[in-house]
């Protein structure tokens, strides 16, 4: 199945770009999807995901045709 | 003669039989106490002219007593002149909730009681600390007090009509829904990452689903205001900034990008308020 995978540059996903489709295997989590990408398990917790604009947590699954925005809020204020 | 003529006069419209001289004109409108400066279609007219300037049909005059608040009254009028009617009624009506008064919050609060928002919800638990004075909208005066009392006093100073609820507090996952219960929108306005997630975090909840937050995040240092942006995060969440700039060792918390940020903030408040979004 397909999604549309958004992301700020800092979390230097590496293989495809931010606003791009992605092949993401049926069943998968978010939280395992950012283990595909290589984002340790404490990196982790500091993730939002938004799909398709709700707050959902890591554990997530994905569906075909979602929109994963990985919101990670930075500071300054 | 005509229907006479229409001027507007400290804002609202007045109907008068005919041109008249700014003096006589002054006579009528004036008679309790004349006004420090008088202003015509722009201009300051020194009071020794008062007498060979036409007020004729469309001129606006604007009378000033020096340092003089405007009754609750007038300020309303200005204020619904300068914002249109049909924008002001929404900003009147609106009660909107500020969490955190640093360089974002104390911005975007006094952006939005210089707009005329009925009521603000004004929380910070923290102090003016000299280091604050680069970005945020306090002077030296200032430093030492509580950022809640500082800013209070400071709105007070420009429009002291709007209704001011203040808390100082550390808002946590607990109180933030008691505290911001009666407002329409909230804006985050943190420095912390952890507090920033908090918010978005209790804005899915239930008891927030009918209420807006307008969050922030990637304001830091000098790069193009132009990468800062808002954009809709879920139903009732929307974010400014560019995502990617935290502040941090060689990427400085500073005025400019700041206040941009805290205008996107302000901004996108009043057009939630207005229906426009």
């Amino acid at each position: 199945m397909r999604i549309v995978l958004e992301f700020p540059g800092f979390l230097q996903i590496t293989g495809v770009d931010s606003g791009g489709t992605s092949e993401v295997a049926e069943g998968k989590t978010v939280s395992q999807l950012l283990d595909d990408f290589g984002i340790a398990y404490d990196h982790q917790r500091y993730i939002i995901p938004i799909v398709n604009r709700e707050e959902k947590r890591l554990d997530y699954v994905l569906q075909d045709g979602d929109h994963l925005f990985l919101y990670v809020p930075v500071g300054g204020g | 003669m005509g229907d006479g003529i229409k001027i507007r006069l400290n804002e609202k419209t007045i109907r008068l039989d005919s041109p008249v001289c700014l003096r006589s004109l002054l006579e009528v409108e004036c008679a309790e106490k004349i006004p420090d400066v008088v202003v015509v279609n722009g201009f300051p007219v020194a009071s020794a002219d008062w007498g060979g300037v036409l007020i004729r049909d469309g001129d606006v005059v604007v009378l000033i007593s020096r340092g003089e608040m405007p009754s609750d009254n007038e300020f309303v009028s200005m204020l619904t002149a300068r914002n249109s009617p049909a924008l002001q009624g929404f900003f009147s009506d609106g009660t909107v909730g500020v969490a955190g008064l640093g360089g974002l919050g104390s911005h975007v609060a006094t952006a939005l009681a210089r707009t005329g928002i009925g009521a603000l919800v004004l929380v910070d638990f923290d102090v003016v600390e000299p280091s604050n004075l680069n970005r945020q909208c306090y002077d030296a005066a200032d430093i030492g007090r509580y950022k809640v009392d500082a800013l209070a006093e400071r709105i007070s100073r420009f429009n002291p009509f709007v209704q001011l609820n203040l808390h100082r507090l550390k808002l946590d996952e607990t109180t933030v829904f008691p505290v911001f219960s009666d407002c329409d929108v909230v804006v985050e306005a943190f420095d912390s990452v952890e507090a920033k997630a908090m918010m978005v975090k209790s804005f899915s909840h239930p008891s927030f689903r009918s209420k807006f937050l307008v969050t922030a995040s990637g304001l830091a240092g000098i790069g193009s205001p132009n990468e800062i942006r808002t954009r809709q995060l879920t139903r009732n969440v929307f974010l400014c900034g560019d995502l990617e700039s935290a502040a941090g060792p060689g990427e400085g918390l500073m005025a400019p990008r700041v206040m941009v940020a805290a205008g996107h903030q302000a901004t996108v408040v009043l057009r939630l308020l207005a229906g426009r979004i």
